[in-house]
């Protein structure tokens, strides 16, 4: 209680965000069973037909589904390593330098790609890469690599999407774990020194393993994402002669229940994803406990 | 550092949340203010002008470019005020959302789920099937057919049977649940857009078959009477991303020449509808494309190009043909002139295949539709109203009250020496006053636009108000391009289906959609052989396309 009175001004400031969790996180579960109905708005939720497993059943008897689950997956893990290494490379590397200026003109710029929003973006990678006298493949062209149809061939394309997020996101992961590295405690380093440690052998021995902890926290934060795999991104970027290797499950679902009103179905599969995802953080959360001996919570 | 940033975000964030918690409180109070006392009247009947004055309540989905003068909303404004005055009808509005990223659709979604009270009078576009066909069968709604054969006046009458299918989307059980809102017709037919000035250089006529289209385009590449490299040329600019058959730079005629039109329902030879794109008209089409794309005929990027994205060489200058709707010498294709001063763009009729077949997609007549709410006290308001809209403003002639404009200040004005202003010389702006109508658009007779079209076409001076607005805010081979498309008017091919979504096509349409475009694609690039057409074909049926034929031939049977 005497907690409480000291910490109010603490309290309250959380205050918010416990409304807006319940207002817009918690409540919203309730329309969770609409994932078990055949909805229909105009009969609500206590009036629509209960269909048990029935729209499950729509989203794997589609003759392409585990096609789309697999492309999710493939994409949604490639982004993950790659937003994982990325960042804690370049975090590495910008840490080295020692003009502070220099350091913080090149975050700032590595971050700037975080704002744009893929809508822009996607007009301005399919301009630059397009095969037809685009920037990127005249250059290609002139080191003798004939013209490369970057987004309508099935690996290009997902080499495009992960590369291309990474590009815009990495910025971003950097500042995590600069922030993680500006926290290392700076008697290690004059110690390593002191034992005539190289600077390689201090980045090794210190400044990864300090690391370890963020990357952890940053990749199983990630893992709840594994079935996203960025759907503005590809939204803005697919195209039919990518669908094989291109369509993902928020693409279709886009496309049945947005575009053709099945909420019924978009609510079951997004209670699958969350499934997937819960069980996978989980798992990853107690594997990190174990063998890294770190827990977030 | 972290941790003061953080403290500072989480200020900035609850404030935010606190201020948009209050404003959304507000907005709740202001909404369900409602009230139903007005119009005590109780006797039924048709009236030039209703005293006592009765009421009809309605809700907006205002576009955001919608602009308003002299302090008005879309509430209060010169139009509700004069539907007072004219007719003793006050029109009141139950609610108004700005209708960006479809509000005005979720806002009625939300009302029909959570129960809240429609209006009387309820016009929704057509742009959202799926809404309208929820909306119809969701109860909220009256049938309407019978209203309107009992108080529709003659001009309405007319102009609705133009086309008699556009009441099929709206007909359940056989009785018209909705009334259709009527459009200018022809709006989305296709010719060929094509560059006389490449044409003249090279001593070539227009092209009328496919043979000779190929011909053309291979002189515009090889041969560009401008001096651009082969490669720097697209002779004809199409793109097909995520349609086949769209509203401009689309291939759907190319398949149409081969008697196929993709993407719609069709009578079949049998007089059953068929999905077009399943005809066999396809392949041969499929197989044109392929061998354009490999000589570089159409953009290498088709496949990415989306419709907005072929008129960019045609405005640069570098596309030789274009295919679209008889506008677009208004928009895009104004601009070409700014890059290439000696472009001309001349529109032709579409040419014909090996049969002497062409084919255009149709335009459906109606863009809208109104739908009249079951406790609604005094429906024959409605028809005052838009039976005066279609006598008076629908196509004013010569010498009418409505000749230049119907509200003064508002869509014209008349300077201090008794000259008609226009447009941007309004003093305070123009105003685009269909918006303000009770009825989208007012009111439209579906071929008015073509036949003031044609007649400025035989060189006719502007005299009605219509033949005015186009020649002063048409490009100038608007009326050309009107007439190329009236000597072809019987290839345009509507959809014939236009009923709700059967429960077939809302679990497999998309996947047949995608299969569909994914071979077509292939099949155009090259990566599958023309045989994949046959397999295509096959698996479509399989996987659902039987069945939902057959839904959609029991609907049609229902209406024929």
């Amino acid at each position: 209680m005497r907690q409480l009175k000291r910490h109010w001004p603490f309290h309250l400031m959380i205050l918010p965000s416990l409304v807006f969790l319940i207002l817009f996180s918690y409540l919203p579960m309730a329309g969770i069973v609409m994932a078990f109905q055949d909805f229909k708005p105009r009969l609500g939720i206590t009036g629509s037909e209960w269909i048990g497993l029935d729209n499950f059943r729509y989203m794997f008897e589609r003759e392409d589904s585990l096609e789309v689950i697999w492309n999710t997956l493939v994409i949604a893990v490639l982004k993950i390593i790659f937003n994982l290494a990325a960042p804690f490379t370049f975090a590495l590397f910008l840490n080295e330098v020692r003009k502070e200026l220099f350091k913080r003109y090149v975050q700032t710029m590595v971050y700037l790609p975080h704002f744009l929003s893929w809508v822009i973006l996607g007009g301005i990678l399919i301009d630059i890469l397009s095969s037809d006298g685009g920037f990127v493949n005249r250059i290609l062209g002139m080191v003798g690599i004939g013209p490369i149809f970057f987004l309508g061939e099935g690996n290009w394309f997902r080499f495009t999407v992960i590369i291309s997020e990474v590009w815009k996101e990495f910025g971003y992961g950097t500042i995590v774990f600069l922030a993680a590295l500006s926290n290392i405690n700076p008697s290690l380093y004059e110690a390593a020194e002191v034992d005539g440690a190289s600077r390689w052998k201090q980045t090794l021995h210190i400044t990864m393993p300090s690391m370890v902890p963020m990357a952890i926290v940053v990749g199983t934060l990630a893992l709840g994402n594994i079935l996203n795999a960025g759907f503005d991104q590809i939204f803005n970027l697919y195209n039919p002669l990518v669908y094989d290797k291109g369509d993902i499950i928020d693409t279709f679902v886009y496309r049945t229940a947005i575009i053709s009103g099945e909420m019924g179905f978009g609510t079951a599969v997004g209670l699958f994803k969350s499934i997937i995802s819960m069980i996978l953080i989980f798992v990853s959360y107690r594997m990190a406990y174990k063998w890294a001996n770190y827990r977030i919570f | 550092m972290i941790s003061a940033y953080k403290k500072q975000l989480l200020l900035v964030l609850s404030l935010i949340l606190v201020v948009g918690l209050l404003a959304a409180c507000g907005k709740d109070n202001t909404g369900t203010g409602e009230g139903t006392n007005a119009g005590a009247s109780t006797e039924n009947e048709y009236k030039e002008k209703y005293d006592p004055p009765v009421t009809l309540t309605t809700v907006w989905g205002v576009a955001p470019e919608v602009k308003y003068k002299n302090g008005e909303t879309i509430e209060n404004n010169v139009a509700t005020k004069w539907a007072k005055e004219q007719f003793g009808i006050e029109i009141k509005s139950l609610w108004s959302v700005t209708d960006t990223n479809n509000a005005l659709a979720t806002k009625l979604r939300l009302a029909m789920s959570s129960g809240q009270d429609m209006p009387d009078v309820l016009v929704v576009g057509n742009n959202d099937p799926q809404l309208v066909a929820d909306l119809v069968d969701s109860g909220y709604f009256r049938e309407a057919g019978d209203l309107f054969d009992q108080y529709a006046n003659d001009t309405w009458k007319k102009a609705m049977e133009l086309d008699p299918n556009v009441w099929n989307p709206y007909i359940r059980d056989g009785k018209k649940m909705g009334i259709p809102v009527l459009d200018y017709a022809y709006n989305n037919d296709y010719l060929l857009w094509i560059r006389q000035d490449w044409l003249d250089k090279l001593n070539m006529k227009a092209p009328t078959t496919i043979a000779e289209l190929e011909t053309v385009m291979e002189a515009f590449k090889n041969n560009n009477p401008d001096g651009l490299a082969p490669d720097k040329v697209t002779p004809l600019s199409i793109g097909f991303k995520t349609k086949l058959s769209s509203w401009m730079g689309d291939p759907s005629w190319i398949f149409g020449a081969y008697g196929a039109m993709p993407e719609q329902w069709n009578v079949g030879t049998d007089g059953n509808l068929e999905y077009g794109s399943i005809n066999t008209g396809m392949k041969q089409g499929l197989e044109k494309l392929s061998e354009w794309s490999k000589k570089g005929f159409i953009p290498k990027e088709a496949a990415l190009w989306d419709e907005n994205k072929t008129a960019e060489p045609a405005v640069a200058g570098t596309a030789g043909i274009i295919p679209g709707p008889y506008w677009m010498s208004g928009w895009p294709l104004v601009d070409t002139a700014k890059n290439v001063p000696t472009a001309k763009w001349t529109p032709i009729a579409l040419p014909k295949g090996p049969d002497g077949k062409a084919t255009s997609h149709g335009t459906p007549f109606s863009s809208a539709v109104i739908l009249i709410n079951k406790d609604i006290k005094h429906p024959e308001a409605l028809f005052t109203y838009e039976n005066w809209m279609f006598d008076n403003f629908a196509n004013p002639a010569k010498g009418s009250p409505l000749e230049v404009g119907m509200f003064k200040g508002y869509d014209y004005d008349v300077d201090a020496n008794g000259n008609t202003l226009y447009q941007d010389d309004i003093p305070g702006g123009y105003i685009n006053i269909v918006r303000y109508f009770l009825v989208r658009d007012g009111a439209r007779i579906p071929d008015a636009q073509m036949t003031a079209l044609l007649e400025l076409a035989d060189g006719k001076e502007p005299e009605t108000k219509l033949e005015k607005d186009i020649a002063n805010s048409f490009g100038k081979q608007t009326p050309e391009a009107a007439k190329v498309l009236m000597s072809q008017k019987d290839v345009a091919l509507m959809n014939m289906f236009t009923g709700p979504t059967t429960p077939t096509m809302k679990s497999k349409m998309d996947y047949l959609k995608k299969i569909e475009l994914q071979t077509f694609n292939e099949i155009i690039y090259g990566t599958k052989p023309i045989d994949a057409f046959d397999t295509f074909v096959a698996n479509w049926n399989k996987s659902g396309g039987e069945q939902i034929t057959k839904e959609v031939n029991e609907w049609y049977a229902s209406v024929k």
